[in-house]
């Protein structure tokens, strides 16, 4: 008896709608992932910046899916299409974790960064028309100074 | 950031952004968000060094070749001297306006 066999012969064990709930799990998983990239950070910047919603959305959907691949393999019935939809779930609910808390927590050490109190150091950068501007031209304002991470 | 522009301004704060873009780049931001501060680019990271904020071995993408900074905001007084500091541990969380603006508006 094979392994399917044994879990297809388990008393009770549910062998419907196996492929409605892979498809379900990879609906709510891709939801979870894609919806922390577009519509958070615009309307819900307090859940972007904690992130765990997502992450949990991203690994119910993962949980759905795989629940659904159980049901397909006992039925017998779209194991290809199954697999596909919890290999897709599944990766949203590693890469999502990841980028949430691991990725982003990779910055260089603040020892070197200037403290208050310190003079800021003047520089001279080119703005959007070509046109050099220094932080010296705003002496006697109060300024406030925001560096982006990279590219915009 | 531009959102919150005219409170900044009504704290009697000019603001200054800084990227790695280049001045085209910045250009086009700035008419899609309507931005009224200047966003200057600093494309080989010079004003990122000097700040201490270059972040030398980040990971990007391979075809990215510009400076990458930590991200941060300075908080600078009439006398050009730093007034607060807002770092953050992790590059998803930025400062919120009304932090900056509480900041501003303490001097």
């Amino acid at each position: 008896m094979t392994a399917e066999e044994t879990a297809a012969a388990l008393p009770g064990a549910s062998r419907k709608g196996g492929i409605l709930l892979a498809l379900l799990g990879f609906l709510v998983a891709g939801a979870g992932f894609i919806t922390y990239f577009t519509v958070v950070p615009r309307y819900f910047p307090g859940l972007r910046d904690s992130g765990h919603l997502n992450v949990a959305i991203t690994l119910l959907g993962a949980f759905v899916a795989a629940i659904g691949l159980v049901r397909c393999f006992r039925a017998r019935r779209h194991r290809i299409l199954g697999s596909v939809f919890l290999a897709a779930s599944g990766l949203a609910a590693i890469l999502l974790p990841l980028y949430v808390y691991v990725l982003t927590f990779q910055l260089p050490s603040d020892e070197g960064v200037v403290r208050s109190g310190e003079k800021a150091p003047a520089f001279e950068l080119p703005d959007p028309e070509g046109k050099p501007r220094a932080l010296a031209e705003f002496a006697g304002k109060k300024i406030l100074l925001v560096f982006f991470r990279g590219a915009w | 950031l531009q959102a919150r522009y005219e409170d900044f301004q009504a704290a009697g704060a000019e603001v200054l952004a800084v990227s790695s873009s280049s001045p085209d780049e910045h250009k086009k931001v700035a008419e899609k968000i309507g931005a009224r501060f200047p966003i200057l680019s600093d494309a080989e990271g010079k004003a990122m060094r000097a700040y201490g904020l270059l972040h030398e071995d980040a990971l990007k993408p391979a075809s990215f070749d510009s400076p990458v900074a930590r991200p941060a905001e300075f908080v600078i007084d009439g006398e050009g001297v730093i007034r607060a500091r807002f770092l953050t541990d992790n590059w998803r969380v930025r400062a919120r306006p009304e932090q900056l603006l509480e900041a501003l508006e303490r001097f």
